[in-house]
């Protein structure tokens, strides 16, 4: 049989960028359980020097596709080219901005099944390949296949795998696609006036080593405020809960969990966060987990290396002394 | 007139609010529902809802009603149920091209707070043809031909003259129940709601509901491992030297 056909979409236009890599070394490992080979579909513009770094990582080719806009539609068409041509069993997208919305447009075109922001995928012979991400409003993640469908697609939290570097790399072969359609984006539109946003939180988030994480059982802002100067103190970044971001007392891009972003410190310390399951799949990788909570039987002690039954407020206030 | 398709999907109440039953409008799609109500003010402009959903979705369409739209086409047969994307997007487009087939655009809310997948957009103006915006913060008008918006992303905020047909995904919510006129809401329920069955819209149940799904949930698995934790006891600043302890190791 044909080895199946494991395809990542790399999107950092002119580089292989650490996102890419985590894909690709889970490729990797599914290639693996498959018996597949693994693809990786650049399109932008980049040196083959930079091309090869995809092999540190277990690619077995690099389809290459010099191109250099970056406009979703205008990759939709190019993807679409390489896809009819040598076709794919499963297709990985990073669940940036753009690549969210460059694979919905594709499993619109094509028709086959999309599974957004994984946290897992696995290989089981009765069932193929399975996506696993958290399920509605449940305690548990769902476990997904794709039915009916020519190929699996499906995107990926940043930070669900680890970027490996594989000990023997393989003889990478690079494929220079040539695309004869057209690479001008389509102007619908026209720029009236645009601002750069300055970003206040330049926090590293993938690299910290020590984070604190604020839930709704921080009631006040006095509370709130002694964290972040006891972050500042021990260098930890300060994220939250998707019920404290939607209140608006952090920005988005600090929410942890499923609809936000995973993280693996060293050291992650929970104030008043129940441990709802949507948000421990985001810290579940963790190394160590401290949690304070006023309620003995809060689900977030489950997952605790050390449980302190405390009321958040009174325990910052001796923990900032 | 500038013809607008809102695409409404109403959501568990218990995802806002942890005592609220039935549904809601899902937050999203109340932000695109009373922007369009403050333009309509100053605009010439029809609002055209159009939902899937079974009985559940009653009041939120009445909701919907009474805040801006003229008029909503309810999807609803059990031939519809558990459509994941691509069967959702299927559903709606062929409605859309049915019934509306000139509209000048289309706007979904960003995402729906219950699935959170937020691909039906994208899927959505793919299958209709017209071109997409996402990151869409604000509606700031709508002209003859074009319409001016605002994308906002982590690094830009942009605004944007944009020509129709198009499709808008809206990444702003609001979380308040909208002020509503009491007339205009008892207006609203005693309007007549077409309920659009699978037949009657022409689409295959092979192309909608599960039977039109590409993915399936086969199971749900617990990923999340209890570990065994030390508790500590003692005073609030036993405690508290304890973690500090942690820290500075
Ligand atoms: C599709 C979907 C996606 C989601 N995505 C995310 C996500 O990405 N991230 C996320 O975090 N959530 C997400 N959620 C929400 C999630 O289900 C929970 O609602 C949320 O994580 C709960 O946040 P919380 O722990 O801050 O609040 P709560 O659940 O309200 O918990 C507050 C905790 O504080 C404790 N407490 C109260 N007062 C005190 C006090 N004085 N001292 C100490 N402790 C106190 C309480 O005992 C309780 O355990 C998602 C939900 C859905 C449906």
């Amino acid at each position: 049989m044909d080895k199946r056909k494991i395809w990542v979409v790399c999107d950092a236009f002119d580089h292989v960028d650490s996102f890419t890599g985590q894909l690709i070394s889970k490729a990797y490992q599914l290639s693996k359980e498959s018996n597949g080979s693994v693809q990786a579909v650049f399109i932008g513009n980049a040196s083959d020097d930079e091309l090869k770094r995809c092999a540190l990582y277990g690619a077995d080719e690099v389809v290459y596709q010099q191109c250099e806009t970056k406009d979703e539609k205008v990759w939709l068409d190019i993807l679409s080219d390489i896809y009819s041509s040598i076709g794919a069993d499963i297709i990985m997208f990073t669940n940036t901005d753009f690549s969210k919305t460059l694979s919905s447009l594709f499993a619109s075109r094509f028709e086959v099944g999309l599974t957004a922001d994984c946290i897992d995928i696995c290989f089981e012979e009765e069932n193929g390949f399975v996506f696993e991400r958290a399920a509605m409003s449940d305690s548990v993640q769902a476990r997904i296949i794709c039915i009916n469908s020519q190929c699996c697609t499906c995107t990926v939290k940043k930070n669900a795998f680890v970027e490996t570097e594989i000990n023997a790399p393989k003889e990478l072969n690079i494929r220079k696609w040539e695309y004869t359609g057209s690479f001008i984006a389509d102007p619908a539109y026209e720029i009236i006036n645009s601002v750069k946003r300055v970003c206040e939180n330049n926090t590293d988030l993938d690299n910290a080593k020590i984070v604190f994480g604020v839930g709704r059982g921080v009631k006040d802002r006095e509370t709130f405020d002694m964290i972040c100067q006891a972050g500042k103190k021990y260098n930890a970044v300060v994220v939250g809960t998707k019920c404290v971001v939607d209140d608006g007392l952090l920005p988005k891009k600090l929410q942890v969990g499923q609809s936000g972003c995973s993280i693996a410190p060293d050291l992650y310390i929970a104030f008043g966060i129940s441990g709802a399951n949507q948000h421990l799949v985001g810290i579940r990788n963790s190394r160590q987990i401290i949690a304070v909570n006023n309620n003995e039987n809060a689900p977030i002690f489950n997952i605790a290396d050390v449980k302190i039954v405390a009321d958040v407020k009174e325990f910052m206030k001796e923990f900032a002394e | 007139m500038i013809k607008i398709v809102v695409c409404l999907k109403m959501v568990p109440g218990k995802l806002i609010n942890a005592e609220a039953g039935g549904l809601i409008i899902n937050p999203y799609d109340l932000f695109v529902l009373e922007k369009l109500a403050e333009l309509k003010k100053s605009s010439d402009i029809s609002v055209i809802g159009i939902c899937m959903g079974g009985e559940s979705a009653r009041d939120g369409l009445i909701r919907s009603k009474a805040l801006v739209c003229d008029d909503i086409y309810w999807l609803n047969d059990i031939k519809f149920a558990q459509a994941d994307t691509i069967a959702t997007t299927k559903t709606l487009t062929a409605a859309i091209k049915k019934y509306i087939p000139d509209a000048d655009a289309v706007i979904c809310g960003g995402h729906a707070i219950d699935g959170e997948t937020g691909q039906v957009p994208a899927e959505l103006s793919e299958k209709l043809g017209i071109t997409y915006f996402s990151s869409v913060a604000d509606i700031e008008s709508f002209g003859n031909d074009s319409a001016v918006i605002v994308r906002r992303d982590e690094r830009q905020e942009m605004t944007v003259r944009c020509r129709y047909p198009f499709l808008l995904s809206v990444d702003s919510f609001l979380t308040y129940a909208s002020n509503l006129n009491v007339i205009a809401l008892k207006r609203a329920q005693k309007w007549e709601y077409k309920i659009i069955s699978a037949e009657e819209l022409g689409i295959a149940s092979t192309d909608c509901g599960a039977s039109g799904s590409k993915t399936k949930v086969i199971n749900s698995v617990n990923i999340i491992y209890k570990k065994e934790s030390i508790e500590i006891g003692g005073s609030i600043k036993e405690k508290a030297d304890h973690v500090k302890k942690l820290l500075q190791q």
